[in-house]
């Protein structure tokens, strides 16, 4: 088998500048690929960590509608919560919860000297949720405080209805009662968002009790994100959240509900995450395209090249088996060891990027990713993946060729000059 | 051993005409046989290399070898049957080009079905090497040689595998004639001590005089088979104005076929 390897080794230095071409092609297919999986699963980690600290936390309980109703807390349907406070303090006192930040988000009317503009409002706790702070670039004023009547807004929104920092605005509301509430606030601030841009910027912002006596319920809110402790496990935590809500929550508040901010938000996470993947794969098919176009081209012409020295192999003894074995090694090998190069590669520019990142210098990508950097994240999957489908292409490509050319007449193949 | 070609003729479509490289051949080689196929270009020397060394199928009619039709045998078998039975000493050499003079010869015995392992393989090789006069080529490669060495290469890569039989297409054609008689010694050897059959398509006048028997042919037909020794005219065919005749008998014989 030792002289066969070096028969297959030897052949593949014969045509050294063709077999190179495709070795390099391979290899830079290889690389792409695997990098690109690391690359890849460190933007869904950035987009799921960032939604999971910014928009859900671990567990949520939402007022969003679902129709499974009654496989988990994330999956109930409530309306507007009314919330009591043993429940919060029971929440943040099961084993395993960081933090609790109750959030309440509903549809306003600005009432502005020149006109009345439907938007969003949505209210947090600012003095416990640093991350959510720092996620708003206050470009005119500052950050709202706790229990005050004042608003941030949107840059945008300002600069299109001359809204200024100081100027009071009267908000309109549908209550949790069904009746219609207005309550002045003070626009403290105009901000661009760091991350979510497109999500974050369709909203006023205000903290927790504002938002309250606004829609009249002292104890409302829309969602309540539940952050865990590092090592606490999710699955655990669910079933002890569930039974408090059980206890705790009414889930008939009201009908005015306003649910499809989360499903709009993971809509969008959704699309772009499936937008990275679409054109992940359409690199990914066209380096295979061409790679098997170019594999195809190579052992076509080894084929015709060596037409009479498959003849010549057939003629002394070796069943077509055999030949397509020995062409096949040829190929595979190449295959093999380009794309082995290609992983090695990306294993190298993995250890290198994972710590320091690739600046991505686009402030629009930035905000979706809600990140200055790319960090790829580890992907065993797509560092081996590359590997079998740069394995399969080479392969298919080869058998079909070399089978097809095993089965010319041998007498006609030995005259072939 | 036996080799046995019946009522064989093979036809080559070529487009527009149709050409007959072989009409109703009856052919039979044994161990012990030394043969030479003689004749002009063109007579259907090569085609019955061709049919003897299951390169080829006829037309019509049967080919056996040690009474086993070869046209009912699959493409591995054919393959293995020559790699273990047949040896072939191709006109054009047909070594390849990467490997160097010992592995083209070991070639035979790795691509088999079950690659020898034998201990004196190597041994042997270096045997054949030694008798092919190439000691001092072992580890050249085929462009690094002449044409009449690398002849010599595909004689000890034909010897390799210790055939039953072994065809040669023209194979001292391009040695000179000290060459030639050490290795139609070597052949002559094998055939004695081993058993080993050999067919050879030639011009040339010193293998036809080592050989015990000359089979001449013409325009795909068998002419005449000569005992060289004995100068003994066995054909079953007549030549009228120097046109290969087939026996009435046989022609029905071929009509059948062909029906």
């Amino acid at each position: 088998m030792n002289a066969i390897w070096s028969l297959v080794f030897k052949s593949l230095l014969r045509n050294g500048g063709r077999n190179l071409l495709q070795a390099g092609l391979i290899f830079f297919a290889a690389f792409v690929m695997a990098y690109f999986a690391q690359f890849l699963a460190g933007v869904t980690r950035n987009f799921t960590d960032n939604l999971v600290e910014l928009a859900t936390g671990e567990i949520y309980v939402s007022s969003t509608i679902n129709k499974e109703i009654d496989q988990n807390v994330f999956d109930r349907e409530y309306k507007y919560l009314r919330v009591p406070a043993p429940f919060l303090n029971e929440v943040s006192k099961l084993e395993g919860v960081e933090t609790i930040h109750p959030r309440i988000d509903l549809p306003v009317r600005l009432n502005l000297p020149d006109d009345t503009v439907t938007f969003k409002m949505a209210a947090f706790n600012p003095e416990n949720e640093p991350r959510l702070v720092n996620n708003f670039s206050i470009t005119e004023g500052r950050m709202v405080e706790n229990d005050a009547f004042e608003i941030i807004v949107p840059q945008d929104l300002a600069r299109r209805h001359n809204i200024n920092v100081g100027d009071s605005i009267p908000l309109l509301a549908g209550t949790v009662n069904r009746r219609v509430n207005l309550v002045q606030y003070t626009v403290v601030g105009k901000f661009l968002t760091n991350s979510l841009s497109a999500w974050f910027n369709n909203y006023v912002y205000t903290s927790l009790q504002p938002a309250r006596v606004l829609l009249d319920d002292e104890n409302v809110m829309t969602r309540l994100n539940i952050h865990l402790v590092e090592d606490a496990e999710r699955e655990v935590l669910m079933p002890q959240v569930n039974a408090l809500v059980a206890q705790y929550l009414d889930n008939d508040s009201n009908p005015e509900l306003d649910a499809t901010w989360w499903e709009d938000g993971a809509e969008f996470f959704s699309s772009l995450v499936f937008g990275i993947e679409a054109g992940f794969f359409i690199i990914v098919g066209i380096i295979m395209t061409i790679l098997g176009c170019s594999m195809g081209f190579a052992t076509v012409m080894t084929v015709i090249e060596r037409t009479k020295e498959i003849a010549t192999y057939g003629a002394l003894g070796a069943p077509p088996k055999m030949i397509r074995k020995i062409f096949m090694m040829e190929n595979v090998l190449l295959s093999d060891l380009s794309s082995l190069a290609g992983i090695g590669i990306a294993v190298i520019a993995y250890l290198l990027t994972v710590d320091v990142g690739i600046p991505i210098n686009n402030p629009q990508f930035e905000a979706f990713i809600g990140a200055s950097h790319f960090y790829p994240a580890l992907d065993i999957g797509g560092f081996i993946l590359p590997f079998i489908i740069c394995k399969l292409v080479t392969a298919q490509v080869s058998f079909f060729i070399v089978t097809s050319a095993a089965k010319k007449p041998i007498t006609e193949a030995i005259a072939d000059r | 051993m036996e080799i046995k070609l019946t009522n064989v003729s093979k036809e080559y479509d070529l487009g527009a005409t149709k050409v007959k490289a072989l009409k109703d051949i009856n052919f039979t080689v044994d161990s012990h046989d030394f043969i030479t196929i003689a004749g002009p270009s063109g007579s259907g020397k090569t085609t019955i290399l061709n049919m003897l060394g299951c390169l080829d199928t006829p037309t019509s009619g049967i080919v056996t070898f040690d009474g086993v039709d070869s046209s009912k045998l699959d493409l591995k078998q054919q393959a293995l049957l020559r790699n273990e039975k047949i040896g072939i000493i191709f006109q054009s050499f047909n070594l390849v080009p990467v490997l160097s003079v010992y592995e083209n010869i070991e070639l035979p015995t790795l691509i088999g079905e079950k690659p020898q392992k034998r201990k004196d393989t190597k041994d042997w090789i270096m045997h054949l090497i030694e008798s092919v006069g190439l000691g001092d080529r072992v580890n050249h490669k085929p462009e690094e040689l002449s044409g009449g060495q690398r002849q010599r290469v595909a004689i000890a890569r034909a010897l390799v595998n210790r055939p039953q039989l072994v065809l040669a297409d023209e194979p001292t054609a391009n040695l000179d004639s000290v060459t030639s008689m050490r290795i139609l010694e070597l052949m002559r050897e094998l055939n004695r001590n081993e058993n080993t059959a050999f067919v050879f398509s030639t011009h040339d006048p010193d293998i036809i005089e080592h050989c015990d028997t000359v089979v001449r042919m013409r325009d795909g037909a068998i002419l005449s088979e000569e005992d060289v020794h004995q100068r003994k005219d066995v054909s079953q065919t007549t030549i009228v104005d120097g046109i290969a005749q087939v026996p009435e008998s046989d022609s029905e014989n071929k009509e059948e076929n062909h029906a």
